[in-house]
């Protein structure tokens, strides 16, 4: 049990950043960033979202790395653990246990959309996704992922989804079942090298599309980078239904465009208008700073846990100020670089501004493939498009699974083979309840929004007033600063000890009165109604919770892990030269 | 957007080779540490 923690160590420090950054690098750097992005008006959400990741991402991922590197060292690797070796407190590893239940909740439905990438990846290569209209995309989608009925995404017509939910669930496992170094390592250190050559792949074929419907000038990929970026953004408005103006097209600084949009301005000028939409009116928008913290936050996979628990298998002496900051930088480069400018500009060069606003789904498995669709080539590109996400998503369900691994390994004193089988049993069944009760995804729905967003923001507000003030901000900056290879400056140690938490808080709050005080949130009212995908979600969550501290009541390993381990690593560290474990 | 994009290509690229030209920390060690279970763990912090 603890030559476990002894031997499970990362094979090198690039893997180690590789693996955090594949844990990173997710469906949201490809949908979820630009569709915030365009929405929140380009240049003026940018600002927010970088002062948000210099004062709330970066300083917890600094906080989350020294914590995990330091109950490593103390011989465990779990959340629960890692907490109660630091503090001592029962109350604390009680509170760690949102750090398990959190990836594995997610990876209930995680799993599912990976099998969506997949599914939509092959479906694009074959040319299955050239189809005509809009409504016929949304049915395909509604086909393939069983959100028309509960259970239909395993009807025998739709085989193919059992077919590909085998495949990512045994590679998944596999993966995880070949360890830290050979596995998780191995994969990411592959995956993320082929994810940078194919989203450059795509990224030139987008970047190279022009205005693809001469009769619209204002549709072409500069006015959909325009619309993506500028911080001062001149848009065409139509008057919708409800008589409240939306934006229905960006128009671009040249003069065609210009003429284009204010013929249609004088054909219908009740209808239409032109307006310019400054940096300040933008920046003036609290929804918009809430955006840009929210996505800095669910980008970086900080309060997941799973950082925590890559970090315990770090060595004593390991740098995680400048590997933490790596891993992130190399996330910021995904999420900006290339999922600023892959997804929506050509959305907008297609299909208008007004379409390329969408959900994360909806944007990604309706909006895309119709793009991909028009474009010449869309075929393949589509199919690359859509292998990329599945690999992101692949690096991302694999950090989803250790925490959940060490968990079982260290309170339950069994090897990973074990654990791997356990972990693999009870995903199983939820991914598959999840994937049963599709209807209008509400079990995925419910699981998000309560585990996704609820849980996260709480295990991350635990994890830095627990590094501010319980641990100590003295010891714990000195943590941060043990074997780094940068010097933090000193002002992050007031951040993280006064800004980041307020700021933290304040999110919470404001998030929590927006999504159930004022609009309530569709897994809220699908619950109200009683809707089986809602309380099978909830069910899910309650039952996990109640198995996990079932074990961890029931674990006497816990003492007995910390007793020999101490014991272990001064042996090891007087026959081992180097000792660098302990 | 060049900005943007400068600015996170470069933060990328400072972060890489600072953590390719740092030798990691088993690389730089000659001697070796030994700790105790009764040794304070906190001692040099």
């Amino acid at each position: 049990m603890s030559s476990r923690a002894q031997t499970e160590q990362w094979g090198s420090r690039l893997g180690v950043i590789m693996a955090v950054a594949g844990s990173a690098v997710g469906l949201g750097n490809f949908l979820r960033f630009p569709g915030q992005l365009a929405q929140y008006g380009g240049g003026a959400f940018l600002i927010a979202y970088f002062i948000s990741l210099l004062l709330l991402g970066i300083p917890i991922a600094w906080a989350e790395w020294a914590m995990g590197r330091k109950g490593g060292s103390r011989g465990f690797n779990s959340c629960p653990g890692i907490l109660w070796a630091l503090t001592g407190s029962k109350v604390w590893k009680y509170a760690g246990l949102i750090g398990v239940l959190i990836p594995l909740c997610i990876y209930f439905y995680y799993i599912c959309i990976e099998v969506w990438c997949l599914g939509y990846a092959i479906k694009s290569f074959e040319g299955a996704l050239l189809l005509d209209s809009s409504s016929e995309f949304t049915q395909a989608f509604s086909n393939f992922t069983g959100s028309g009925e509960n259970g239909s995404a395993f009807q025998w017509a739709n085989s193919e989804f059992l077919l590909f939910y085998i495949i990512v669930a045994v590679l998944n496992f596999w993966l995880i079942y070949r360890g830290l170094s050979k596995g998780i390592e191995l994969f990411c250190q592959i995956a993320i090298p082929l994810l940078l050559v194919i989203s450059a792949l795509v990224l030139i074929k987008v970047l190279t599309i022009g205005t693809p419907n001469p009769q619209i000038p204002t549709r072409s990929i500069d006015s959909g980078l325009g619309f993506m970026w500028n911080p001062n953004r001149v848009v065409l408005e139509v008057k919708s239904q409800e008589n409240v103006w939306k934006t229905a097209e960006i128009i671009p600084p040249n003069k065609t465009a210009h003429e284009f949009a204010e013929k249609k301005c004088l054909d219908a000028p009740s209808k239409y208008r032109i307006r310019e939409i400054p940096l300040l009116e933008s920046l003036s928008n609290p929804g918009l700073w809430l955006a840009a913290a929210g996505q800095i936050f669910f980008t970086l996979t900080v309060g997941f846990g799973a950082i925590m628990t890559y970090a315990s298998y770090l060595k004593k002496n390991d740098d995680v100020a400048l590997s933490s900051l790596t891993a992130c930088s190399a996330n910021e480069f995904c999420e900006v670089g290339i999922g600023g400018m892959l997804t929506v500009p050509p959305a907008v060069a297609f299909l208008g501004a007004s379409v390329a606003v969408s959900s994360v789904f909806g944007l990604g498995f309706m909006v895309l493939p119709q793009v991909f669709a028009l474009m010449p080539g869309g075929q393949f590109f589509g199919g690359l498009f859509f292998f990329l996400l599945f690999l992101s998503a692949v690096t991302s369900s694999l950090s989803m699974l250790q925490p959940g691994v060490a968990f079982l390994e260290e309170s339950m004193g069994i090897n990973r083979r074990q654990s791997v089988t356990i972990l693999a049993f009870i995903s199983m069944l939820g991914s598959f309840l999840v994937a049963w009760f599709s209807k209008n995804l509400q079990a995925l729905g419910t699981l998000d929004f309560w585990i996704g967003n609820v849980a996260i923001y709480l295990l991350a507000t635990i994890q830095i007033i627990l590094f501010g003030w319980i641990i100590g901000i003295k010891k714990g900056f000195s943590w941060i600063n043990r074997g780094a290879s940068i010097k933090i400056p000193k002002i992050f140690a007031y951040i993280i000890k006064f800004v980041t938490p307020i700021m933290l808080i304040s999110i919470f709050s404001a998030w929590l009165y927006q999504n159930i005080m004022i609009k309530q949130d569709d897994s809220i009212r699908a619950l109200q109604a009683l809707e089986s995908g809602a309380i099978v979600g909830v069910c899910l969550i309650f039952s996990v919770s109640i198995f996990l501290l079932l074990i961890l009541r029931s674990s006497h390993s816990y003492k007995y892990l910390r007793r020999r381990n101490l014991e272990i690593s001064s042996k090891s560290s007087i026959s081992q030269p180097g000792g660098e474990n302990i | 957007m060049g900005i943007c994009l400068t600015s996170v290509t470069v933060f990328l690229i400072v972060c890489l080779t600072k953590v390719l030209r740092t030798p990691n920390e088993t690389e730089k060690m000659h001697g070796f540490e030994i700790d105790l279970p009764d040794k304070k763990e906190d001692s040099d912090e």
